[in-house]
């Protein structure tokens, strides 16, 4: 477990959404964390180069105790402050954040920038809401049960969803990595658009 | 075995989804262009009520972000209502700062150079050269334009200020036996129920989709209309929904509803407040009372005028509760009144 991983995930996530929604919420820094990495996962990272594991919460949530405990952290330490619409950074906060993005867990943002980048595409709210029918985690909603993700069946289903919204592109010769925000928002519409078809029972 | 993809969705999504048509026309300048101008779109739907821009709205960001591509005057979301009247064609030169040209532009006029989005009752950008709408599942004109709340007390007042009181939620508009909004439709509590869910799942931040819907049993017999949970924390919300005023059956029997009935509503939830609490020590839960208000003075089937005397007669007439839930318990916000106005004028049912 990468508590730098999870802490420049936090102050990330937490900067972003500052600064296009006023502050972050717990939840959605779990959920943009989870969407980060599964956007890694899109763009050939094994899962295990996150760092970080995800469990679905019995409530189909996604949450990492590396995160709470990064959080924890960065509060103790005034990196992480309580603002009027969510968690802000302070000054130190975000000079802690400029560090971690210099650092080899750089490359690491270009998956929290796309992540975040989606909730300026889509209603801010859409987007926690679109992760909850993830496979993996519509399975642990079903079940009520917390559950490991990332796990090799529900990550192969995951990439083939990934691969049959890209197909398009593909086909015209666009490379959807070359942001790796439109790969994220076609999958979270895809998700919305299965469910929508699902519940009208087609 | 069954094909676990839905094909068609993925087909269709891939091929109406307005970010693979940017990067498809313009590569990853046009993308990290798009992400400014969704900012301002934002910014600008912020600024001008839809009525400001009923003859269409133009905003684009060049991609070239140092050519300039328009004449017009320099101005911020501030200053946008001032200046815009109808219509408008904005050049972004950052999130809120704007080269503006109170008038009407063709959108695919600016598209060899810019990423452009059109508004003119529905969202658009331009892909391949012509304007493509934006799928949009909200019950707003503009899925750009909706408002995002982080406290739900804070949204239940939007949405008593600007989707109830002139029934502009479409979903609400339905409750209504008669265009004027006099009367009710027969059992319309499902209807504002709905409403209200679907302005929350839109709205509010943090919540858990699941956990916003109706009919959530805390107890046999006991049945809130909303529970909003929200993730990683154990906050629970609960609102009980009632509605005032005068219904119509579909065999044309008036049913009244008076304050009695918001009352009622009011002990129904305190008795929720005290299972959960029960039920569920740990978990920190809060309860409001949802009225829809819609009572008129001395309106019946009859009618054939409304005055603005009894029309708005009860819009700023609060309703006493007796016991006083909200002072008694800590859980028990104070009641919300959504009075739903009448039109008295043809302006109002526009």
């Amino acid at each position: 477990m990468s508590s730098a991983g999870a802490a420049l995930d936090a102050l990330a996530i937490t900067a972003r959404l500052q600064e296009d929604a006023g502050g972050a919420m717990v939840g959605e820094i779990h959920a943009f964390a989870y969407l980060a990495c599964l956007v890694a996962f899109y763009d050939d990272r094994e899962p295990e180069w996150w760092q970080y594991r995800f469990t679905a919460t019995a409530a189909g949530a996604p949450y990492a105790y590396a995160l709470t405990r990064g959080l924890e952290s960065l509060g103790a330490a005034g990196a992480v402050l309580q603002g009027d619409r969510g968690l802000v950074l302070s000054d130190r906060g975000e000079g802690q954040l400029d560090l971690l993005r210099r650092s080899n867990l750089g490359e690491r943002d270009q998956y929290l920038e796309a992540a975040t980048a989606t909730a300026l595409m889509m209603p801010l709210p859409t987007v926690p809401e679109a992760l909850t029918f993830e496979p993996q985690l519509k399975r642990a909603l079903q079940w009520a049960a917390s559950t490991e993700l990332l796990e090799p069946e529900g990550l192969d289903l995951v990439r083939r969803q990934f691969d049959a919204i890209t197909e398009t592109l593909t086909e015209q010769e666009v490379d959807a990595r070359e942001d790796l925000m439109v790969p994220a928002v076609l999958w979270l519409t895809y998700l919305l658009e299965e469910q929508r078809r699902s519940s009208e029972g087609k | 075995m069954k094909d676990p993809i839905d094909r068609d969705a993925a087909e269709r999504v891939a091929h109406l989804q307005f970010t693979s048509g940017v990067l498809k026309n313009y590569g990853r300048p046009g993308t990290l262009a798009l992400r400014k101008l969704t900012r301002a779109i934002r910014a600008i739907h912020d600024a001008l009520a839809y009525e400001l821009i009923s003859d269409g709205l133009t905003v684009f960001v060049p991609l070239n972000g140092e050519q300039q591509l328009s004449e017009g005057v320099r101005t911020d979301s501030a200053q946008l209502p001032s200046l815009v009247k109808g219509a408008a064609t904005i050049e972004v030169i950052d999130v809120d700062e704007y080269v503006l040209q109170p008038s009407y532009s063709d959108p695919r006029v600016f598209a060899d150079a810019a990423v452009v989005y059109h508004f003119g009752g529905v969202d658009q950008f331009v892909i391949d050269g012509e304007p493509q709408e934006v799928e949009n599942q909200t019950s707003y004109p503009s899925v750009f334009g909706l408002p995002t709340f982080y406290d739900l007390a804070d949204a239940l007042k939007d949405y008593r200020d600007n989707r109830a009181l002139h029934s502009q939620c479409p979903i609400l508009s339905q409750c209504w036996h008669d265009e004027k909004r006099w009367l009710l439709n027969d059992s319309p509590e499902h209807i504002m129920r709905d409403s209200l869910h679907d302005f929350l799942k839109q709205t509010l931040r943090g919540h858990k989709y699941i956990d916003i819907r109706p009919e959530q049993p805390v107890d046999t017999g006991h049945i809130p209309d909303i529970k909003v949970t929200w993730t990683v924390t154990n906050r629970v919300a609960y609102i009980e929904i009632k509605w005032l005023g005068k219904s119509v059956s579909a065999d044309g029997n008036i049913a009244r509803h008076s304050e009695g009935r918001a009352r009622k509503g009011a002990g129904q939830l305190a008795v929720y407040l005290a299972k959960d609490e029960e039920a569920a020590p740990r978990q920190q839960r809060v309860g409001y009372l949802a009225i829809f208000d819609a009572r008129r003075w001395g309106v019946s089937l009859e009618t054939t005028a409304l005055d603005a005397k009894n029309g708005l007669r009860y819009q700023a007439s609060d309703i006493s509760y007796n016991p006083d839930f909200a002072q008694i318990r800590h859980d028990f916000e104070q009641p919300l009144r959504f009075f739903l106005a009448p039109c008295l004028t043809t302006l109002d049912c526009s």
